[in-house]
């Protein structure tokens, strides 16, 4: 009994079928090869496999700026399909300029061990057309590890930053001190403020490896935050 | 009811289940191609900067955005080369650069398609999170293309050197207008779920900054508010004209409207690019002499 009958109504699926079978006597190329009733089963298994498909890449793009828990369970469900053909796209930045991301609102800067006072923009505004959508890119990972309050992926998305940053740098130029990631005001028409979204110094151990210690606020009155086994 | 079921069969086999003439998917193969081209040429020239041992997301910081060994990542499916070999990335966009060349030039059949979309995904399963706007729908492109690439040459099938209709092309055909129906529908959904796109400011924001063609000053907020509200007029203009045969012709000039707002607002030419040779499975290009094609 098919679904419908409780419904009132009877779906007979073979009519689903027999459409395929006719269309299929149509194709010159098909029909010395192939007898209708294989050629209708394989029009029926392509047309699952698409529907499947299609449902597959609405979902994956629909989750990408709200989900539900269903499709979560969907998403997880499909995961060797979706991200092993690369189908499964995250934080895709189809709507051009977000409310939580805006192009051009987010700076990281460094501090130099011989300038204290002076942060460097190093991703943001000093980026060069070409180069400024990848660095967007990052950058917008970077506020939303912020966002989240995930310092631990900071700290090994930035260490990243560093070591291509020192390992670039001339052989006698100063080391890096300090990194910080801050909101910049976009537009003041619509009410943006700065803000420091993380902040922290580096730690140097005499092995050559480092380290960061996040800056904690002032009135903080608690055991600081350990980094990479580091105590401030 | 049966034959209103009978009828959606019909036109269902009809859209995906009829051979169709292989010059459009070529034409698209083609524009594809010469898009992988460049967009190897970057990351030859760059990839190395971003993806190798030293660059700005090493192999650690890679593995972590990802999120490697949590479950739920679904990060073990993530199979990039580059995470054992991340000296291999010139390599890598070197032998893209030859398979985008041999899939402009026809050469290979299915092969080329599928080794220019192997070696994106490579790049793609690397930093999924640093993909560009343009990469989604040129690595979907490619892997529809491979499918059926259209008319190709020194092939070991001799039926993909002639111009004879096959229901692969169709389905490959119908895939990519199917997949650009998608985009443009959830890039307009995306928009219309951001206040932005509602008060004018978004193309206001992007212009004010100079991240497209144009930088206008405080004075221009109204014409930064009206290509806001043109630009998604255009993308439910042009979805709406996609699916009525009647209004294709206006559905052509909308989304080359929806394009020239990319330029101007974005300025990213890739996307624009990219996203100009998939609309071609809905609307043929004006070559001259080009057989016409049922839609």
């Amino acid at each position: 009994m098919s679904s419908g009958s409780r419904h009132g109504f009877r779906i007979d699926t073979r009519v689903l079928v027999i459409p395929l079978a006719s269309v299929s006597k149509t194709i010159p190329e098909k029909r010395s090869s192939q007898s209708p009733q294989i050629q209708w089963r394989w029009n029926l298994l392509i047309s699952i496999l698409l529907i499947m498909h299609l449902f597959s890449i609405g979902l994956t793009y629909a989750t990408n700026w709200q989900r539900s828990a269903i499709e979560d369970r969907a998403l997880v469900w499909l995961q060797p399909y979706l991200i092993g053909t690369n189908w499964y796209q995250e934080m895709m930045p189809i709507e051009w300029i977000s409310e939580n991301y805006r192009p051009g609102s987010f700076q990281l800067s460094i501090q130099h061990a011989n300038a204290t006072d002076q942060w460097v923009p190093i991703l943001g505004v000093t980026s060069t057309n070409s180069m400024r959508a990848k660095f967007d890119r990052l950058l917008h990972v970077l506020s939303e590890l912020a966002r989240g309050e995930d310092y631990q992926g900071m700290t090994r998305v930035l260490k990243s930053i560093v070591l291509h940053l020192e390992k670039s740098r001339p052989a006698n130029a100063p080391q890096i001190s300090k990194i910080r990631l801050e909101k910049i005001a976009a537009s003041s028409s619509i009410g943006d403020s700065e803000e420091v979204l993380y902040e922290a110094t580096l730690a140097r151990f005499p092995s050559g490896e480092f380290g960061f210690v996040p800056k904690i606020e002032n009135h903080r009155s608690v055991r600081a935050i350990e980094t990479h086994g580091v105590k401030p | 009811m049966n034959s209103q079921w009978q009828a959606t069969a019909k036109a269902w086999s009809e859209f995906w289940f009829v051979p169709r003439d292989p010059s459009l998917i070529s034409s698209i193969r083609v524009g594809a191609g010469l898009m992988a081209i460049l967009h190897f040429v970057t990351l030859l020239y760059d990839g190395s900067n971003w993806l190798g041992p030293i660059g700005w997301l090493n192999v650690d910081a890679g593995r972590f955005l990802i999120g490697d060994e949590v479950d739920g990542t679904g990060s073990i499916y993530r199979w990039s080369l580059l995470y054992w070999y991340p000296n291999c990335v010139s390599w890598i966009a070197g032998i893209g650069i030859l398979a985008s060349a041999a899939t402009v030039a026809g050469i290979g059949s299915r092969l080329s398609p599928f080794a220019v979309w192997f070696c994106m995904c490579t790049f793609h399963h690397r930093a999924p999170l640093i993909t560009m706007l343009h990469e989604p729908m040129l690595v979907a492109l490619m892997a529809y293309l491979s499918i059926d690439p259209g008319r190709t040459q020194w092939t070991l099938r001799p039926g993909f050197s002639s111009g004879k209709a096959r229901i692969s092309v169709n389905i490959a055909q119908q895939l990519i207008v199917c997949h650009f129906w998608i985009w443009i529908a959830f890039s307009l959904f995306s928009m219309l779920a951001n206040s932005l796109w509602w008060n004018g400011e978004a193309g206001w924001l992007l212009m004010q900054q100079a991240r497209g063609w144009v930088q206008l000053t405080d004075g221009w907020q109204s014409l930064g508010q009206l290509l806001t509200h043109l630009v998604i007029a255009t993308q439910a203009a042009s979805l709406f004209c996609m699916t009525q045969a009647n209004f294709h012709w206006l559905g052509r000039w909308m989304v080359y409207g929806f394009l020239a707002a990319v330029l101007l607002l974005l300025a990213d030419w890739m996307y624009a690019a990219v996203l100009l040779v998939a609309s071609f499975a809905h609307w043929p290009i004006p070559i001259p002499n080009q057989k016409s094609i049922p839609n």
